[in-house]
């Protein structure tokens, strides 16, 4: 009897619906993810440099819905200072490029402080065109389901406190993945 | 969690969940919910708030009506979005894209919306009159799919004013109404209770009855879901954290009309409020 009751309702409210029937339609979920680049490297020189990889398919949100992402598009990038030798300054440049080395965006921080500015975001401004360079990297996702990068990191002119410099930090890129319903 | 917010929009959308929107939801703190979700508070005064009456004409002798009522509720464009701390603007539950925002310990990324502009969505009642005053119920016994349960009731009184009143060329009543719905599941309980009162009129003209009102109404939507993110709430058992949103809601006009035929009777009528609603019933009326 309860079943019955049960049904009889849900029955009479989707019949209520049936007035209208012109909502909307869902189809499509926008989803960001974001790609971390954990990025680390000391010496003495006053150029030092470092690099990660990382595929979208490394990363969960990616992941779990890799096989209804319909495309992806570029949202937003930014770089941390985790952790640096004492005093280190210098010119820092943020690269990131596809899986054949071909750079999709580069981007320059100048006399940036990083022992001062742990742990502080920093946006990285991508130009009209390298963000068309980065959406066209990522526009036959829908095909291959994955999509590769490289992140470098290069801090020159450094002046520190002391030696060896250090510099931790990571690069993060925010893409927009539309999933289909 | 995923169920309960599948069951929500089975019933109120027909449209299938994303797992990853249960995912942003529960990293959501209590502020952050509230500008998330007070449009879904609006949205719920809304729907349980209309579709009381057509007529202002109440039976003093007997009179019993059946009612499926059909509504379709416009989300307007300021609801669709909200502001963060930092003035970065994030989808609400009906809007479109979620932010992403760089901060200390790496980008935030903020929950999507449905990207819905208009909700349709409906309601049984019926209705006993006699002696100038009605009363109206709106029941939906547990229903359960699964895991989760939901739930309706509603009941609401209505009185005539005109009866007092001779020769007066308008039906008048008075009308008060009380309405709760809860969906609840093993990650997620969604519980709303609705009042509102609203002084209407009708004046029928052969065949066909305007009718309109003036209601004033209140909601309030409870939320209580596992919290998985890193900002301090109302910490309950089980880390749950309740939220509680009042809905924008709060005055509404409404404007329609009325065909009857025989026992039949159709109407229509639009609800001009922080949501707009259009409104259309299906009455059977003895």
């Amino acid at each position: 009897m309860k079943v019955i009751l049960n049904r009889f309702f849900l029955l009479t409210l989707f019949a209520s619906f049936s007035f209208f029937n012109g909502c909307d339609e869902l189809t499509n979920l926008p989803i960001n993810v974001p790609m971390v680049f954990p990025i680390s490297t000391s010496g003495t020189n006053t150029t030092l440099t470092e690099s990660a990889s990382a595929c979208l398919s490394q990363f969960d949100d990616w992941q779990q819905y890799q096989e209804d992402i319909q495309s992806a598009t570029f949202v937003s990038a930014a770089y941390w200072t985790e952790s640096a030798s004492s005093g280190l300054t210098g010119n820092v440049n943020v690269t990131v490029s596809d899986n054949l080395g071909n750079v999709l965006f580069s981007v320059s921080i100048p006399n940036y402080a990083a022992s001062s500015n742990i742990d502080q975001p920093y946006t990285l401004e991508l130009t009209e065109n390298e963000i068309i360079a980065f959406n066209d990297y990522l526009s036959q996702v829908g095909d291959s389901g994955d999509r590769c990068f490289n992140a470098s990191l290069t801090i020159s002119n450094i002046t520190g406190n002391s030696t060896p410099y250090s510099l931790t930090g990571r690069v993060e890129v925010v893409v927009e993945a539309d999933v289909e319903l | 969690m995923k169920k309960v917010l599948l069951l929500l929009f089975l019933i109120l959308f027909a449209v299938q969940v994303n797992a990853q929107f249960e995912d942003r939801f529960n990293d959501l703190s209590e502020n952050l919910q509230k500008g998330y979700s007070t449009p879904l508070a609006t949205w719920t005064g809304t729907y349980l708030n209309s579709g009381g009456y057509y007529s202002a004409s109440v039976s003093k002798i007997f009179g019993f009506k059946l009612s499926l009522v059909g509504m379709m509720i416009f989300i307007p464009d300021d609801q669709k979005t909200f502001k963060l701390s930092d003035g970065t603007e994030t989808a609400t539950f009906f809007g479109e894209k979620g932010a992403a925002v760089p901060e200390t310990g790496g980008y935030v990324v903020y929950p999507p919306g449905i990207n819905q502009t208009s909700i349709p969505t409906g309601i049984p009642q019926v209705a006993l009159s006699t002696l100038g005053s009605e009363v109206m119920l709106r029941y939906i016994p547990a229903v359960d799919i699964e895991d989760v349960s939901f739930d309706l009731f509603g009941i609401g009184l209505k009185h005539s004013v005109s009866q007092y009143i001779p020769l007066l060329p308008v039906d008048i009543a008075v009308q008060i109404m009380y309405n709760k719905f809860s969906l609840e599941g093993p990650d997620l309980t969604i519980g709303t209770s609705n009042l509102a009162f609203n002084a209407h009129a009708s004046r029928s003209f052969g065949l066909l009855t305007l009718y309109g009102g003036l209601q004033y109404e209140s909601t309030s939507l409870d939320i209580e879901y596992v919290f998985t993110g890193t900002e301090l709430g109302q910490v309950l058992d089980d880390d749950k954290i309740k939220v509680s949103l009042d809905g924008d809601n709060s005055v509404r006009l409404t404007l329609g009309a009325a065909l009857r035929l025989a026992f039949l009777v159709l109407n229509a009528d639009v609800n001009f409020g922080s949501q707009t609603a259009v409104v259309a019933g299906l009455n059977f009326e003895f």
